[in-house]
């Protein structure tokens, strides 16, 4: 079996605004996982849907529900039906595709986000695989494509292999692990002098291990998804 | 962590701890967070149950923005307090308790997802309807999700709890079982009644397909928590008297996926099969959206499409 479903509280929750969980608390959460990832406000969001989500999209609220989480609205805000008008006023321009084809992840409920910005931008595939849970399927940034199979929370460390030190797999298999975080798996990618290291944990790691990682010497950044 | 409802009454009969103690445990072991941190957002949670079902039962109750559902936790309510229902008071609790949830999740408004948000009536419909009846504390509501969260675990991982994936008996038919054990665990049953109880739960809606109509979570999700709450307690009854399923609880999840796997895209949360494509039901999705309806003719098993929308 796959331990997809970890926590308690993705059973009992999310507490969330009606009214479905994988179209509308799901979508939510894959809206905020492209958010964090961008980490600046896009001016321009292109939502492909596919399958179940293409079919029912309008009935569910998913519209409101993937670019408030995008907006970065928490999934019991009372206020995420009017993300649209929010968007609008905000100046973002926001484009919803209905897909007629299998989902390229093969998973009904799924949704390609594209956040632009200038000539920053991001590809986000994600699935909402019920009760509000979600897996990231494959994200590019900018042009570097990484396949992924990630449920929350995840790690990206951006590192530049130019850099004095690398940290392998096994450092940070290790470093987490005596944190008391021990790493469900972790994925590398590399292209020329760019590498991207994801790291698939079992639960949010304490602030303060937050900000020590933030600080960790020889890497670019740290972007954790959750 | 606990990969089979077997794995969960063993270590609960073996450490005698109740069910709803083990999944508090693994949470804080899993989250590296208090007992205290753990208790208090599931008390929240509850908080918000039990505010979802005052706020549809309250004056005219709520309606949804497409009026499809709405009012009707309400109506049921009224007709219950004069006193002469078929079904009797607690049942009755149950379905209005479940409704009202339903029409407050389909309004757009605050719900907690138990184990989803089209099924999030079934649980507090079982946990109001035994309330009052076994003067339950609000710490042995509390309790209950805690019991309940570990059933449902084992259903998600092991099966599925979308609509889309599994169709309704994923949804309404894992929370009827989630319930129904949760209601034994907190009336004096075995861990083993609990087991037996969501077993049979879920054995009953085996197959309940998700065909939302215009791809709302209105009809019929609103009704089917009912369905859900009502067959938790009678399935939680038949635990208690000892009755068994036969078929064990990991095998019934087992089914359950192998079900929802076979079950055609119409039948699973595309509305465009079952109820959402009766004529009325396409009627209705027109209305609101105000579009055409396009019936891929793979998706229809049992009409051609032309037959299926009125207006061609």
């Amino acid at each position: 079996m796959s331990h997809t479903f970890r926590s308690i509280f993705d059973i009992i929750g999310p507490v969330m605004v009606g009214p479905s969980s994988s179209h509308t608390a799901g979508a939510l959460a894959l809206g905020k996982a492209a958010a964090q990832l961008f980490e600046v406000k896009p001016k321009k969001v292109t939502i492909h849907y596919y399958e179940s989500f293409a079919d029912t999209h309008l009935g569910h609220g998913t519209d409101f529900a993937i670019l408030g989480g995008i907006l970065g609205f928490a999934a019991d805000d009372p206020m995420i039906p009017q993300s649209l008008k929010m968007a609008k006023s905000q100046k973002i321009a926001v484009t919803f595709i209905e897909e007629s084809g299998d989902s390229p992840v093969g998973h009904p409920n799924t949704a390609t986000m594209v956040l632009e910005r200038d000539k920053k931008k991001i590809t986000v595939t994600g699935s909402s695989i019920g009760g509000g849970s979600i897996v990231l399927n494959h994200v590019a940034i900018d042009n570097f494509s990484m396949r992924l199979d990630a449920h929350l929370p995840i790690y990206f460390i951006h590192q530049n292999t130019l850099q004095y030190h690398l940290y392998s797999e096994a450092e940070w298999q290790n470093y987490f692990a005596f944190k008391g975080y021990p790493l469900n798996d972790i994925r590398i990618f590399r292209e020329s002098d760019t590498e991207w290291v994801v790291l698939y944990l079992d639960t949010v790691p304490t602030k303060e291990m937050i900000y020590e990682i933030n600080e960790l010497p020889f890497i670019e950044k740290a972007i954790l998804i959750s | 962590m606990y990969n089979k409802i077997a794995e969960l009454v063993t270590a609960a009969e073996e450490s005698g701890k109740p069910i709803s103690e083990l999944m508090l445990l693994q949470e804080m072991a899993k989250s590296h967070r208090t007992r205290a941190e753990i208790w208090e957002q599931m008390r929240n949670n509850y908080h918000v149950m039990k505010a979802a079902v005052e706020k549809g039962l309250a004056g005219d109750g709520v309606f949804s923005p497409t009026g499809l559902t709405g009012g009707e936790a309400v109506k049921l309510r009224n007709y219950r307090q004069r006193g002469k229902t078929l079904s009797g008071d607690d049942l009755l609790i149950a379905v209005e308790s479940a409704i009202a949830t339903n029409e407050v999740n389909a309004s757009l408004g605050i719900i907690c997802a138990t184990p989803t948000a089209g099924s999030s009536g079934t649980l507090p419909g079982v946990m109001f309807a035994i309330k009052d009846k076994l003067g339950l504390t609000e710490e042995q509501m509390v309790q209950m999700l805690f019991c309940a969260s570990g059933f449902g675990m084992v259903i998600a991982n092991n099966a599925m709890i979308s609509g889309a994936a599994g169709g309704c008996q994923a949804e309404v038919g894992s929370a009827s079982g989630m319930a129904a054990a949760a209601a034994v665990e907190i009336a004096g049953g075995t861990p083993e009644q609990a087991s037996e109880a969501m077993a049979m739960a879920i054995s009953n809606l085996l197959g309940l397909v998700c065909d939302p109509v215009a791809g709302l979570v209105e009809i019929p999700c609103v009704k089917r928590n009912a369905i859900g709450a009502v067959n938790a307690l009678i399935s939680a009854d038949m635990a208690l008297a000892g009755l068994t399923n036969k078929i064990p609880a990991d095998d019934v999840i087992e089914a359950m996926r192998k079900v929802g796997k076979n079950l055609p895209a119409s039948l699973r949360e595309t509305g465009l099969g079952g109820l959402a494509a009766t004529r009325e039901g396409v009627r209705l999705k027109m209305m609101i959206f105000g579009q055409q309806l396009e019936i891929k003719p793979e998706w229809v098993d049992d009409q051609p499409p032309a037959k299926a929308n009125p207006f061609e």
